[in-house]
């Protein structure tokens, strides 16, 4: 039983028919592959190798996973301890403060919100550039940078304190200045979420008896916007730990003093660019992405598992 | 007939050899004569007319009257030799101010735009003076492969010109005066610094002041315009003042694709005394206006001035300086030249002429120096204030000004107002607000209000001499800002009265031409320019440069005129954005034969994962380069038993200090680091510090700042087998303890921003500083010019009383790929880079075309004793030279430099106790060098060391220099 006209389309309307979801996947598919399968299956191939950058790589097992594991001993005292450090202030300190920001934003008149997003959101696009130029100056270790200056003004401090020198200041101000530049992307998707929260449910809801904001915000607003609350999540997991540039930046020098601000990314570059093994920082960066992997999963975990 | 073919043969035999062995000498050949047939840009005349003698009475010294050295001389002309006196005297039949007048020419090889000479009047104090060395264009009209016009090559004038000797430390760099008394006979002594010369003929004027501008006739006279375009000067005082391509359609020449050389660059012609001379012919006789067409956007609304010079001579008072108000940055304009608010004129006689501008401080001078004044009265109060508080800081404290220094609140009204007068006076000059110096506004704000609280003034000197918001810093800009005399000039115009061509072109035809241009930019002829790209030809060496564009073009530049002429090839040099591409060419097999100058570390990171070739493979290398080069250079290039690089250019750690304030502090200049140690209590006592590179602001102190002293102390970073580190021998121990108690026990200061600013500031007025800090005080920090010195860094006096000054040096490097396929080409070309001749050249081309500060520090002995630098600051980097010791490259040497940095981090900042600090850097060091030995095949898993690494690098060279 044919249907009529099918003759006419002919051999490669057929084609077309049948493979339209692969022709139509197929751009999608080569950028993904060229660009996300490929690199992570060579960091994969290169974690199993002796590779110095100059001469070609040489299979050596698993050594490069053992040494990380039993014998790199920065690894494991100064740079994963720092991660989960940076981690838990900046990835959940930072996605709750963003929670909090898009939520008191969304309380404002459409003028005010713009401006104040725009403003929240700027760090984070400039992040980079903006880091040792502001926060360069404000922590400088002369009596010229800013904070030092007002401290000595008060007569809180006698001479300056070197503030991105010392091993004791350097994370608490990594995680200031990522905290600053945290409203990112994911802050901008839980904004728009708050917005489009239908405000009949609300309504409903006190009718119903909720009795303040608190309130309204656990009832009402988190379980409205939990596709935005888990974008967000992964989005702070994702780039806390893939971040490695700020406390190079604030200390001007990779590795930083006494590995105080050396975060994963920043080993991955030490072994990398710095001691030409690259084949050992391709296993950094594969134990990176497994981490990133499994917290990923349990962050949606944690927002989905109500809904199935 | 026999005999005949075979002389013929013969012939053809030995003319073999000849071809193949002197193509040198036949180029040079081919060059003199070219040098003959292609026109010159100048004539004679125009050499005659670089300077008219006034009309005075001349005073011509007699040749009895003249001795070199002491010697009595022969005959005119006498060739003075660099740093030997030439005396000789002269009896003035009136009494006057005089010039002097030498008729000149350079002697032997031209190695700087400036002739520098001591002179002296009657045993006095010498003063510096210059005569300008006249420079032309060599060859013009040549474009690169894109067509794009290149910068001419300059050759220095070989003829007598005369010029009076100028004021060389005198902001306008006028002619030089001398007062005599008629009758009473008067000695000079004139000693070359720089340039030797020849004299032909000597004589002195009386200076005469120029005639007022009297109009000659009531309007310009119905002449034909004269155009000059400013790009074909015929003569110049300076070989860098030079010409530029502007991409502007109302300029000329102009191509729409094509950069045409068109204009004289401002910013290169900006400073007092650089002259530029041009020849033209005037078809008619009359009175002409001056006209240009210009850009003069140097800061703003500020004026610059030009001596312009008809035929030799100023025509009257007013253009001794003439003034060229500020255009804006939106273009060029046409500017007519006016005196007393009407267009000046000027006679012309039908017939060649020659007009000469020369930069000028003009009506500035006078308030440059009142700018100076100011700035040094402000500075002498500051440190009598300094002297009255002795450092102190208590902000709390208040002071009875009345009762110990009763005129410091008159003082600052005074100099607040004295501010403000300068401020109106500039405003006056520009006729509009000088927006360049509104710090002295922000000066006579800051001590005004000051004056409010005087029981407060002495705890303000930072506001007042010291550092980077003071009086004395704001007052230094202004002194900065007041120098720069930069003006583009695209033409000159004498013209009657006709309109001058419009200067500017309609928006349309701006947007035509950036239209055509962008789409002509996707056509292949226009990629072809866009740079320099790899050698298309297989044939022909691959050679990167580690350097930016321009100075890779002046090198393919040098090459192509001998190198590549001389052996018949046709290389073309690759600029090397960055050393990362070097791995990845690497990695892809892409890599060059030939790398040149690229940072003085890359070789061993290549040499010891086996990428480079052995220098050493070469016979000749070893004693050539010891020969001309410093053998200690090697050390940062050897792996192993090999040479992997050459060290072409290097730096110098040298101590600058401040003359005035250490002789107002009564401190001598430290020979050793007791003696610094020794003046710290009375640099600190005046608020001020020592700066050692450690205090650089990064974090991670590298192994150049923190190594010299464990050397000096007779330490060493690795032990000799080098599988371990020796950081914690007794040595080492001393010497870190000597780093760390400079700043917990000495008071340096941990951090300083910047060590120039710092110096210039007087807040550290005493530090250890490097070519570039030497370079940026001579250009760029006039209010200082002569107030500071430098001397052989600071040692550890040995018991012999010898003092050990070890630096490191190093800066580039160049080097060999292994896998070339032409090892013997690519040595050729290494060699003939290395080579003295080309270093010197290349050097001297860097310099001449683009100024001192671009010159190339080469590492070249031989070639650097030639370079025109300061004599003693080049006796000095010699000196300082022979102290080089460079660390021991060494695969973990990373680990080295972070625990070092570390222990530095932990004592002075971090306050906690060496010793323990510096086990815990030993273990780490150790452990981390353990694992590169393993790495590199050095030693077995288990840490049983199989070969030694070898840290004894001099001895390997001297063992290998000895056995060849």
């Amino acid at each position: 039983m044919r249907k009529p006209g099918s003759q006419a389309r002919g051999l490669r309307g057929r084609f077309v028919d049948r493979h339209s979801s692969a022709i139509l996947l197929s751009p999608y598919a080569l950028l993904f592959v060229l660009f996300i399968i490929i690199p992570v299956g060579a960091a994969i191939a290169l974690s199993f190798t002796y590779f110095n950058t100059i001469e070609p790589p040489s299979f050596i097992g698993l050594s490069n996973y053992i040494n990380l594991l039993t014998n790199d001993s920065i690894f494991m005292q100064k740079v994963l301890p720092n991660t989960v450090v940076y981690a838990i202030f900046v990835g959940v300190g930072g996605y709750i403060l963003s929670f909090f920001m898009a939520w008191s934003l969304a309380q404002l008149t459409k003028v005010p919100r713009t401006v104040l997003t725009i403003v929240l959101y700027s760090p984070s696009m400039t992040g980079g550039v903006l880091l040792s130029t502001i926060w360069g100056v404000i922590f400088s270790g002369d009596k010229r940078g800013l904070l030092n200056f007002v401290l000595l003004k008060l007569e809180l401090i006698d001479t300056p304190v070197q503030w991105l020198q010392s091993s004791t200041y350097l994370m608490p101000i990594m995680i200031i200045v990522a905290l600053w530049s945290s409203m990112g992307v994911g802050f901008l998707a839980i904004l728009s979420g708050v917005l489009n929260v239908d405000h009949e449910i609300y309504e409903a809801a006190y009718i119903d008896g909720v009795r303040n904001r608190f309130q309204e915000i656990i009832y009402i607003t988190i379980p409205s916007i939990k596709p935005q609350m888990m974008f967000g999540a992964v989005m702070a997991v994702v780039n806390t730990f893939k971040d490695g540039g700020t406390g190079v930046a604030l200390s001007g020098s990779n590795p930083t003093p006494d590995y105080a601000g050396q975060l994963i990314a920043n080993h991955i570059d030490d072994y990398g660019f710095i001691r030409y093994e690259m084949g050992y920082a391709s296993a950094v960066s594969v134990v990176l992405l497994l981490m990133i992997y499994l917290l990923s999963r349990v962050v949606g975990r944690l927002f989905s598992s109500k809904d199935e | 007939m026999r005999r005949k073919t075979g002389a013929l043969l013969a012939l053809l035999m030995l003319s073999q050899p000849f071809t193949a062995i002197p193509l040198s000498a036949q180029t040079a050949a081919n060059a003199q004569t070219t040098v003959e047939t292609t026109q010159s840009y100048y004539t004679e005349k125009a050499v005659e007319q670089w300077f008219a003698a006034p009309d005075t009475a001349s005073l011509q010294v007699a040749l009895s009257d003249v001795s070199i050295a002491g010697e009595p001389v022969a005959a005119w002309p006498l060739t003075v030799e660099k740093n030997v006196e030439m005396t000789f005297s002269v009896t003035p039949p009136e009494t006057g101010e005089y010039i002097l007048v030498p008729e000149y020419r350079p002697s032997g090889e031209v190695l700087a735009s400036d002739a520098l000479f001591d002179v002296s009047l009657d045993g006095g104090d010498s003063v510096v003076t210059q005569l300008p060395i006249l420079w032309a264009d060599a060859e013009r009209g040549a474009v690169d492969r894109s067509g794009n016009e290149i910068l001419a090559d300059q050759e220095a004038v070989d003829a007598y010109v005369s010029s009076p000797f100028t004021a060389y430390t005198n902001v306008d760099k006028d002619a030089k005066t001398w007062s005599l008394t008629a009758g009473e006979t008067a000695t000079f002594t004139v000693t070359p610094t720089v340039q030797a010369i020849e004299i032909q003929s000597l004589r002195l004027y009386r200076a005469e002041e120029t005639a007022a501008y009297e109009a000659g006739a009531a309007q310009a006279d119905d002449v034909p315009t004269i155009t000059i375009e400013a790009e074909d000067y015929a003569l110049k005082s300076d070989s860098y003042v030079r010409a530029a391509s502007v991409r502007n359609a109302a300029l000329s020449p102009y191509d729409t694709y094509a950069k045409m050389m068109n204009v004289v660059d401002g910013s290169t012609w900006d400073t007092a005394g650089q002259k530029i001379l041009w020849e033209f012919e005037a078809e008619q006789s009359g009175y002409y206006r001056l006209g240009f067409r210009c850009q003069q956007n140097g800061s703003g609304n500020k004026t610059v001035f030009r001596r312009i010079e008809i035929d030799g001579a100023a025509p009257f008072a007013e253009w001794e300086a003439a003034a060229f108000a500020y255009t804006g940055s939106s273009g060029y304009r046409n500017y007519t030249l006016q005196v007393n608010g009407e267009d000046a004129l000027v006679y012309l006689e039908k017939g060649a002429h020659t007009i000469a501008m020369t930069a000028s401080a003009g009506a500035y001078e006078p308030v440059y120096e009142e700018v100076q004044a100011l700035m040094s009265d402000v500075n002498t109060l500051g440190l009598a204030l300094l002297k009255l508080t002795a450092g102190s800081v208590d902000t709390n404290r208040t002071w009875d000004m009345a009762a110990y220094m009763p005129d410091a609140t008159e003082k600052l009204a005074e100099y607040a107002d004295r501010a403000d007068a300068i401020y109106e006076e500039l405003a006056a000059i520009d006729g509009d607000e000088p927006v360049y110096a509104m710090d002295l506004l922000t000066v006579s704000e800051k001590l005004r209000k000051m004056i409010e609280t005087p029981e407060t003034i002495p705890n303000k000197t930072e506001e007042i001499s010291r550092g980077d918001d003071s009086a004395a810093k704001y007052l230094g800009n202004v002194l900065s800002a007041l120098v720069g005399q930069g003006i583009s000039i695209d033409r000159i115009y004498f013209y009657g009265q006709e309109k001058l061509p419009r200067a500017q072109v309609s928006f349309l035809t701006g947007i035509a031409e950036g239209t055509k241009r962008f789409f002509w930019s996707f056509l292949p002829e226009a990629a072809s320019g866009s740079g320099t790209s790899a050698s298309e030809d297989k044939e022909e060496l691959d050679v990167w440069v580690g350097q930016s564009t321009v100075v890779t073009g002046v090198l393919q530049q040098l090459l192509d005129e001998t190198y590549n002429e001389e052996n018949g090839v046709n290389i073309r040099l690759s600029v090397m954005p960055s050393e990362q591409k070097l791995v990845l060419a690497n990695a892809a097999g892409a890599n060059p034969d030939v790398v040149l100058a690229v940072s003085s570390g890359t070789p061993f990171t290549f040499a010891s994962r086996g990428a480079l070739k052995n220098l050493l493979d070469y016979d000749d290398f070893l004693e050539f380069y010891n020969s001309e080069y410093q053998l200690a250079s090697l050390v940062s290039t050897s792996y192993a038993d090999g040479v992997y690089g050459a060290v072409d250019s290097r730096n110098f750690n040298l101590l600058f200090y401040r003359k005035d304030i250490l002789s107002s502090l009564n401190l001598q200049v430290p020979d050793t680091w007791d003696d610094v140690r020794q003046m710290m209590p009375t640099l600190l006592r005046n608020q001020m510090n020592f700066y050692l590179p450690i205090s650089v602001s990064t974090t991670l102190k590298s192994l150049g700042s923190t190594s010299p002293f464990i050397f000096q102390e007779g330490g060493d970073l690795y032990a000799e087998d080098g599988a371990s580190t020796a950081i914690d021998s007794e040595a080492s121990t001393d010497a870190i303890t000597d780093m760390t108690e400079f700043y917990r026990i000495y008071g340096m200061q941990q951090t300083v921003a910047s060590f120039y600013n710092s110096f210039r500031y007087g807040e550290v007025p005493i530090g250890i500083g490097d070519f570039s800090m030497y370079l940026q005080l001579t250009m760029a920090a006039p209010e200082l010019a002569g107030l500071w010195g430098v001397a052989l860094s600071p040692g550890t006096a040995q018991d012999d009383g010898s003092v050990l000054r070890y630096q490191p040096a190093n800066s580039t490097a160049s080097m060999i790929f292994k896998n070339t396929d032409q090892p013997e080409e690519a040595w050729q070309l290494l060699r003939w880079w290395l080579d003295s001749d080309t270093q010197l050249e290349f050097s001297m081309r860097m310099r001449i075309g683009y100024g001192a500060e671009y010159q190339w520090n080469t590492a070249n002995v031989k070639a650097f004793s030639q370079l025109p630098f300061d004599s003693d600051v080049r006796q000095l980097a010699l000196d300082q030279w022979q102290y080089q010791r460079e660390v021991t490259p060494h695969p973990a040497s990373y680990i080295i430099e972070r625990e070092l940095s570390g222990v530095w981090n932990d004592v002075v900042v971090n306050n906690e106790a060496m010793i323990e600090s510096l086990d815990k850097a030993v273990l780490a060091s150790n452990r981390e060098i353990k694992r590169k030995l393993i790495e590199f095949g050095y030693m077995t898993e288990d840490g049983e060391l199989i070969r030694d690494y070898n840290t004894r690098i001099m001895d390997m060279l001297y063992e290998k220099l000895g056995g060849e």
